[in-house]
């Protein structure tokens, strides 16, 4: 929770904030971002595949329609070819006001890290939480 | 992991403010006279890396 609250805390989520996050732990910051957000609020949240970061905390939330949260898969971002990635670059490369990394799991942490980075716009926040401080082998 | 994305952040002066930051928690013990920080505590909580974004610096 002490890390939740730094990220929170560093996280810049003012109006019209527009925020990237990569997490694998079930969407819990994502509800946690979107409870934080003021008016306004634009979410993209990225899930790996298996398991879309959507659980039922969110459903307190229908009330404020002003915060947007779309749920997209990274397969879709980390792959150039597809015609998604082509659009969704066009669209939102440099604009994101937030890049939020959270895993627990230190796999493909810098390719991920590497993909979003281009979508934060200048003077962008990176937050990026990890349990890994280092390369283990 | 954090510390690769620190590195390459710093070398190509893409971003500054770069911080690593660790949150521990201190217990402490309590008593009369004997009040003082727990020796040991656990060393899991992670790490959370914060840094702005800038335009790349020109040579």
């Amino acid at each position: 929770m002490d890390s939740l609250s730094t990220i929170l805390n560093y996280t810049n989520l003012g109006e019209n904030a527009k925020t990237i996050i990569y997490e694998d732990t079930s969407g819990f910051l994502t509800t946690a971002l979107a409870q934080r957000s003021s008016v306004n609020a634009n979410i993209v949240s990225l899930y790996d595949g298996k398991i879309r970061g959507k659980n039922s905390c969110l459903l307190n939330l229908t009330e404020n329609d002003k915060i947007v949260i779309t749920y997209l898969k990274l397969d879709i971002l980390m792959n150039p070819k597809t015609t998604y990635h082509n659009i969704f670059s066009r669209f939102y490369l440099n604009s994101f006001d937030n890049l939020l990394l959270c895993l627990k799991t230190e796999e493909n942490l810098v390719q991920i890290f590497f993909s979003l980075f281009p979508y934060l716009r200048l003077c962008g926040m990176i937050v990026i939480f990890s349990t890994q401080l280092q390369v283990t082998y | 992991m954090l510390i690769g994305i620190e590195k390459y952040l710093f070398d190509n002066k893409i971003a500054i403010d770069i911080k690593i930051h660790e949150t521990i928690t201190r217990e402490y013990q309590i008593l009369t006279l004997r009040t003082h920080p727990e020796m040991n505590n656990k060393g899991y909580s992670g790490y959370v890396l914060t840094a702005i974004k800038v335009d790349k610096a020109e040579k």
